[in-house]
């Protein structure tokens, strides 16, 4: 009789941590069962809890899902206390602005990975335009990789952001000034606006700014990418991609 | 010969009239303020700075180039937060010594710095260390049964890196929080959380937990552990204290009484001092630094280590000058010549990595400066230097933690992140007396208010030299090009007299006047907060006087 009480709270705190886990508020499958009596119980016999393996099991699963649920919802607060810097008139972007789901990549023009990578995001945004996506510059390539971001955002302000975008991602080699005014100036960018721009104290603000955000993200490496609340860093297929972002609208 | 007379009396009159309508426009001009007499830095040493000042601009939890984690132990003598906080130092003594004048970069560095230091990756090494003592393993090893009687913090350790011994992280936050307050004077550490400590380990399901600190709580937590441990000093890992992590919070607690009034660190010194006398942490017959003190045990473990005797006095020297000067000669006769070249495969001992580096800074402070150029020359031929990105550094070798020995010639080429990072660039730039004119000779509040150079394009120029003489009135800058190739750069000076007229020298040569109302020499202009821009070309390298007229 204990023996068949103890697997029933067992099986019952199994549902109870599977549920404390989801996000999911609706109605306890547990049906009749009085918390309270579970609860009693569960005072009663602490050590349930470590003996049964597939209760300890749940319980851990359901903590770390916890955890990263209030990784999650933190990493949203963060965003949306940095909305006025994500639609910055600095700021390029592409796709809806009216939707569910943006993606913020954090890359650095001579970051192979993300050179890498830049097929495999052009192939989604072919295919998802509901989805927003940003573009966070986040330097941290050394002096050139500083002045490709100022550039970029200078090209923004000339409306040229995607053609020189695409031609940074597409070099493969190290840069220099004089590469990236050449590759200015082939996309069709006024390069002396662009350098005049490039020293513009705004802009440099704007960058500080945008890695201030990628630091309070902890983001420690690029390409970094935040899909609503999560965080996936490095190299990255379209197939990664599609599958968080289907993960994402599950969820919603 | 009247004629002639007449000819020359005409010429000198008219000479002297185009002198008076055009002063001095274009000529080399009086050479008072002369830039060479002031120290600059070399493009070696701007290199080093540099290379500093990359490392503090990496991203937080970005640690390339300054090695790993060690798995087993979580840190070691190149752990990230000796590189960050000697990096800080080392930038200290460069913008005190050599650019007092240029503010911004190195309080941004310095911030910078004090930021990669309270991120988790640095000090959570705590959680782990904090259970076990190595006193005891080295026991544990030698056959002897230890760790009998278990206390709770012997199972549990505990996170917080400040709050009880570790003076290994906590005092090296101490002196770092205190040098910025006093270089910057920038109070920004003195707000409550400033220093705020946040362990989130998601994979363990617990909620996150913040330790709040700031200037004031860890001074109190750090004097008040002095005191608990009857000044014996504070212990690094449990159970050893080590005499050179305890110099650190003694400078902190400097800078801490020199901003405050108080006077922390009279007391901790004095008594520090006569622990170390009477347990002998320098021994009186061989003048070498302990390793360690036991503390259970009380058992101070004698060693005859460069890095510890280098370790411990370059900091100590800050506050016990004549002490450390006069054992410095013995300590080096010990190590010299034979630290730098012995036997091939001869083995060197797990220390020889910043034997080197400490040693080298030590040497630095109390003025040796062959033997500071010995070792750079030294470390330039076998180190194998490196450029990047401007900066000037040495890589640390595979394995430098455990690699033991010479190569084939008998030099040393294991170097680890600490020496080839920070500390070899340290001793090249550290003058004689650096550290110890920083806490003796600290600046007034009233330096804050003289004139300074600020918003220089760190990717485009480096400043060499930036210094305010306030006898000649002159502000004195030397401007070399940065990584970034730039036709013009351009430099602001702030706090200029507003009443004044300077006068404006380029390498030399009289460019004009500047004055509130007055025309402007070429490629100056007054902004709208007051400050002068001064737009340059900067192919090669320029020194600028701005010299009050008296």
């Amino acid at each position: 009789m204990y023996r068949a009480l103890r697997n029933f709270v067992a099986l019952i705190l199994v549902l109870a941590a599977v549920a404390c886990g989801s996000s999911d508020s609706g109605p306890s499958s547990t049906g009749n069962i009085d918390p309270d009596l579970v609860r009693e119980y569960l005072l009663m016999h602490p050590d349930i809890v470590f003996d049964d393996e597939a209760v300890s099991d749940a319980i851990r699963r359901a903590l770390l899902r916890r955890g990263q649920g209030r990784v999650a919802e933190e990493r949203q607060s963060i965003l949306s206390a940095h909305q006025e810097l994500l639609v910055s008139p600095l700021t390029p972007s592409s796709g809806s602005t009216n939707t569910d789901i943006t993606i913020i990549e954090f890359y650095d023009y001579q970051c192979v990975p993300c050179r890498v990578s830049y097929p495999e995001l052009q192939q989604v945004r072919a295919t998802e335009p509901g989805i927003r996506y940003v573009y966070g510059q986040l330097p941290i390539y050394g002096s050139h990789s500083i002045m490709a971001a100022r550039a970029a955002v200078a090209a923004h302000r000339q409306g040229l952001f995607p053609e020189f975008h695409h031609a940074l991602m597409t070099i493969d080699s190290e840069l220099d000034m004089t590469l990236i005014f050449a590759t200015a100036a082939e996309v069709g960018l006024n390069v002396e606006t662009l350098q005049v721009d490039m020293r513009d104290p705004q802009v440099h603000q704007y960058l500080k700014e945008m890695r201030a955000l990628a630091e309070v993200l902890d983001i420690t490496g690029t390409p970094s990418f935040i899909i609503g609340g999560a965080k996936l860093s490095g190299g990255i297929t379209a197939g990664d991609l599609k599958s968080e972002l289907d993960r994402q609208r599950n969820q919603i | 010969m009247h004629l002639k007379k007449a000819v020359a009396a005409f010429l000198a009159s008219t000479a002297l009239a185009i002198a008076l309508l055009i002063p001095r426009a274009g000529l080399a001009a009086d050479p008072d303020p002369d830039p060479a007499s002031y120290p600059a830095l070399s493009t070696q040493q701007m290199g080093h700075v540099r290379h500093m000042i990359n490392l503090a601009n990496q991203l937080d939890g970005d640690f390339s180039l300054m090695g790993e984690t060690d798995p087993v132990y979580y840190m070691n003598f190149h752990a990230y937060q000796f590189q960050i906080a000697f990096a800080q130092y080392a930038l200290a003594t460069t913008h005190y010594h050599y650019t007092p004048a240029h503010r911004d970069l190195y309080q941004n560095a310095s911030a910078r710095l004090i930021q990669r230091m309270i991120y988790k990756d640095v000090w959570d090494y705590w959680a782990h260390v904090s259970k076990f003592d190595l006193t005891d393993r080295t026991e544990i090893e030698a056959g002897m049964e230890a760790m009998t009687t278990y206390t709770e913090d012997d199972w549990y350790g505990w996170i917080d890196p400040n709050i009880k011994k570790n003076i290994m992280y906590s005092g090296h936050l101490l002196q770092m929080v205190g040098l910025h307050q006093n270089l910057f004077d920038d109070n920004r550490y003195e707000e409550p959380g400033s220093l705020t400590f946040r362990f989130a380990p998601v994979e363990y399901g617990q909620g996150p937990i913040e330790m709040k600190y700031d200037f004031h709580r860890l001074t109190n937590v750090i004097a008040n552990q002095f005191e608990e441990d009857h000044y014996r000093g504070i212990e690094c890992e449990r159970n050893a204290v080590y005499a050179e992590c305890n110099q650190h919070p003694i400078l902190g607690l400097m800078s801490y009484d020199l901003e405050n009034g108080t006077e922390l660190s009279v007391k901790v010194r004095k008594e520090f001092k006569k622990v170390m006398q009477k347990r002998n942490y320098i021994d009186p017959e061989t003048n070498t630094t302990m390793y360690f003190m036991k503390v259970k045990e009380d058992e101070v473990v004698p060693a005859t280590y460069a890095w510890a005797d280098g370790w411990n006095g370059h900091a100590q020297h800050v506050w016990d000058k004549e002490y450390i000067e006069s054992i410095y000669p013995d300590q080096k006769e010990r190590y010299f010549p034979s630290l730098l070249r012995g036997w091939p495969f001869e083995n060197m001992g797990w220390g020889v990595s910043f034997d080197f580096g400490f040693f080298a800074l030590l040497a630095s402070e109390v003025g040796d400066t062959d033997t500071v150029q010995t070792m750079i020359d030294y470390a330039d031929a076998h180190f194998e230097p490196t450029w990047k990105d401007g900066g000037y550094y040495y890589p640390h070798t595979r394995f430098y933690i455990y690699n033991f020995f010479r190569d084939w010639l008998g030099y040393i080429h294991n170097v680890g992140p600490l020496t080839g990072n920070v500390l070899v660039g340290f001793a090249s730039i550290n003058p004689k007396d650096g550290l110890w004119e920083i806490y003796n000779r600290p600046w007034e509040k009233s330096h804050f208010a003289d004139p300074f150079i600020s918003d220089i394009d760190y990717l485009e120029a480096s400043v060499t030299q930036a210094v305010f003489d306030r006898a000649k009135d002159a502000l004195v800058v030397t401007l070399v090009a940065g990584p970034v190739a730039s036709s013009t750069v351009s430099f602001t000076v702030r706090q200029l007299g507003t009443d004044k007229t300077y006068a404006l020298l380029k390498d030399g040569a009289y460019l004009g006047d500047i004055s509130k109302g007055g025309p402007l020499p070429p490629g100056t202009s007054w902004q709208e907060d007051g400050s002068l821009l001064i737009t340059t070309a900067l192919r090669e390298s320029h020194s600028f006087v701005i010299k009050a007229n008296q």
